[in-house]
């Protein structure tokens, strides 16, 4: 599922990105890598989404909408 | 420490400043250079100060923070362009100790170019706060450098730092850094790679594996004469790489250097205790929440509008008097040599300008940004505007510069460099000139109070926000997509007055620096427009525009050219050309005020503004920028002419 439908405040696993390599390259600089484990902050349903990036230090992270559609995660089971 | 007496000598060391954003590397760089310069908030261009290493003279650069040494925003391009076109002898990594993962990515990184590094682990206090801590024994062991913990605020272990950059240049031959191996395959190619490159023997600063892995990952930071040589080399290897799984070859590299990072962070760091959520985090849910947080937002736009003018307000008038007196000093001179006293005439309102109205709103403005960026509120904002942003082909992170361009349009092109996207920075910088400064908000006050009342200017407030939202959108479409919002949010933390005050000063050298030449020189220009009566034949060549096309009186027009140097002349100018006295008795009727309001607001940026968009964007931007504005201004002001019309 996309991390815009995602429920709140479960551990989830990114499984894939599907967006431009320039964005891809960025989301790789602040820490955002396949594999993570990561948190939606708060559930709202339109503008950017919040996420806690749980393998790195839990450092905050805002993404627009429309990027956040393109991360597929998972359940961290 | 500091050396300024004597220039450095020839040989003089270099070292370098590295870290993320928001590590401490500027307060390090305050302690290490024993200087109280500027302190706290983004650092936009390199600053240096020479100090004494022992008996080593050096320069100690301070470089915009960076994620990784693949650069993504203006500064970052900035600090990796500088670390790759200099003789650097010594990198200073700083590190934030409270996310100990993301620094030792970027350790591992720097341990590739093969120079000699320290890793200075900062904020340890705040780490401990935090509950995190830091093995320094461990961590050594793992690159084989020096590391020291420090807390720059307090000047903690920035001794002990300093004692180990002196015995890293005193025995450089010493320094083996431990060499990351990537895994299986992958590092068996950059070795080869790192072969071929070794038998070029050409001079390079770095190590062959930096190139190597640059030139695989990064390809423009290898210098051209070289990439020629191995570039064959290069597509077989990289093609290796990527036949395994379908991602991009960048994307191979930075995932090794991502577990390598992983490994470290977790053989070196040990959460002691969560404890219960940092207060950061329980203050977000109600900054960020989606109603609640909003309500907040709309407070604070309130309280910092508020403060802005009423702190500027008093500022101005305690100013008002002793400038006025001066003028008296050469008011003497008007009889006899009257082109002199019309150019000192010129210069003097020129300083009346900047001293009396732009610096004391420039002041509060300029002081509560860097607070509530210091503090980390502004991520929040960017955050929650970020929706509404959007709408107008833009993303949070342009609500910045617009917040400040309520205030002076001047700092929000400056404030424009901490957006990364290019596109973005311009669509920002073009429409940057709509938002009516404090110059301007005070002529729409002035005139819609005098004439035509207090809801007017709710009328022309909301149709400039709409101007905005449109010419955005075209923008927008014209140019390419907009790039979604990627933005840290930083945890919130008690903004430090310190940094606030000294930050401030800063700024404000920087726009006295650059502003004042123009304003006073522009305003010497309009003395002499007095001085020639030259209102005259600037009114008839703008008669086609003020009289036929707006209906306004024909006098109007040499206010438009005072205008464009300065807005608040706008008034006085006014009062002059219809000889009345105060605005209340101007001969126009409402709608000619409305209109010309609107036209006055939209029609151009300020001389200065004009200035620091060229120097800060270039001809073709400035270009497009000033030509959209008086368009737009003419049909605007035409529009609310029809309205009238109509009516």
């Amino acid at each position: 599922m996309s991390l815009t439908d995602a429920p709140a405040n479960t551990i989830l696993k990114i499984s894939s990105i599907h967006s431009g390599s320039e964005v891809r390259k960025k989301l790789l600089a602040l820490g955002l890598h396949i594999d993570d484990n990561l948190m939606k902050v708060g559930r709202t349903k339109w503008g950017p989404v919040l996420v806690k990036n749980l393998s790195t230090d839990s450092s905050k992270l805002a993404l627009g909408r429309g990027l956040a559609e393109k991360i597929n995660v998972e359940y961290e089971n | 420490m500091k050396t300024d007496k004597h220039p450095l000598p020839r040989d003089y060391k270099q070292i370098a400043l590295v870290g993320r954003r928001s590590s401490g590397k500027t307060a390090l760089f305050e302690v290490i250079g024993d200087l109280k310069k500027q302190a706290g908030g983004p650092t936009y261009e390199e600053k240096t100060e020479k100090v004494l290493f022992g008996s080593h003279y050096c320069r100690l650069v301070d470089l915009p923070g960076i994620n990784s040494l693949n650069p993504y925003d203006p500064s970052e391009q900035l600090s990796s362009r500088f670390l790759n076109d200099n003789k650097i002898d010594l990198i200073i990594m700083v590190a934030d100790s409270t996310m100990p993962a993301r620094s030792m990515e970027l350790a591992v990184e720097i341990s590739e170019t093969g120079i000699p590094f320290v890793i200075a682990m900062n904020m340890s206090d705040e780490a401990n706060k935090h509950g995190v801590k830091i093995d320094i024994q461990k961590l050594e062991e793992e690159f084989s450098v020096p590391v020291v913990a420090t807390t720059a605020v307090y000047g903690k272990g920035v001794k002990e730092l300093t004692d180990k950059c002196t015995y890293m240049l005193n025995y450089p031959e010493k320094y083996n850094p431990s060499k990351f191996k990537f895994t299986g395959h992958i590092e068996e190619g950059i070795e080869r790679l790192e072969k071929i490159i070794e038998e070029c023997d050409s001079v390079l600063p770095f190590a062959p594996r930096y190139y190597a892995l640059k030139a695989i990952e990064n390809p423009d930071f290898v210098p051209a004469e070289l990439m020629k040589k191995i570039s064959s080399d290069r597509d077989i290897i990289a093609d290796e790489f990527t036949d395994g799984h379908n991602t991009d070859v960048f994307e191979v590299i930075s995932y090794e250097r991502h577990h390598l990072a992983m490994k470290t962070a977790e053989a070196i760091s040990v959460m002691t205790h969560r404890g219960e959520r940092p207060l950061s985090d329980k203050l977000d849910d109600f900054l960020m929440h989606p109603i609640l947080g909003h309500l907040i937002l709309v407070l604070f736009f309130g309280l910092y509008f508020f403060s802005i003018f009423a702190i500027g307000g008093f500022l101005a008038d305690y100013v008002a008097a002793p400038i006025e007196s001066l003028a008296d000093v050469f008011a003497p001179l008007k009889e006899n040599y009257s082109f002199l006293w019309y150019s000192i005439n010129g210069a003097y309102m020129g300083f009346a300008g900047v001293a009396g109205i732009v610096l004391p709103y420039f002041l509060p403005l300029v002081f509560l940004a860097t607070l509530f960026e210091d503090s980390g509120y502004i991520a929040r904002i960017a955050f929650m505007v970020d929706g509404i942003m959007h709408k107008i082909g833009l993303h949070g992170k342009s609500v910045i510069p617009f917040i400040m361009g309520f205030g002076c349009t001047v700092p929000a092109i400056y404030a424009t460099r901490l957006i990364d996207n290019r596109r973005d920075r311009i669509v920002t910088a073009v429409l940057l000139p709509f938002i009516p400064c404090s110059a301007r908000i005070a002529v729409i006050f002035a005139l819609t109070a005098a004439l035509a009342g207090p809801l007017w200017a709710i009328v022309i407030y909301a149709f400039v926000l709409l101007v905005i939202a449109i010419t955005g959108k075209i923008l927008s479409r014209i140019l390419s997509e907009p790039t979604g919002l990627i933005l840290e949010i930083p945890d919130l933390k008690k903004p430090s007055l310190k940094n606030s005050f000294s930050r401030t000063w800063f700024k404000i050298k920087d726009f006295v620096k650059d502003a004042t030449i123009f304003l006073i020189g522009g305003s010497i220009v309009l003395g002499w427009i007095e001085y020639f009566d030259a209102a005259h034949y600037i009114n008839t060549v703008i008669s086609p525009l003020t009289e036929y096309l707006l209906e306004l009186p024909k006098e109007v027009g040499s206010t438009l050219v005072f205008g464009f140097f300065r807005k608040e002349l706008i008034i006085v100018m006014l009062n002059q050309a219809l000889n009345v006295g105060s605005l209340v008795d101007l001969p126009m009727t409402v709608d000619q005020i409305i209109v010309f309001i609107i036209f006055v607001t939209l029609y151009f940026p300020c001389f200065t503004t004009f200035i620091v968009l060229w120097k800060e964007f270039g001809k073709k931007t400035v270009l497009l920028s000033s030509f959209l504005s008086i368009v737009i201004a003419i049909i605007s002001a035409y529009l609310f002419r029809l309205f009238f019309n109509f009516f």
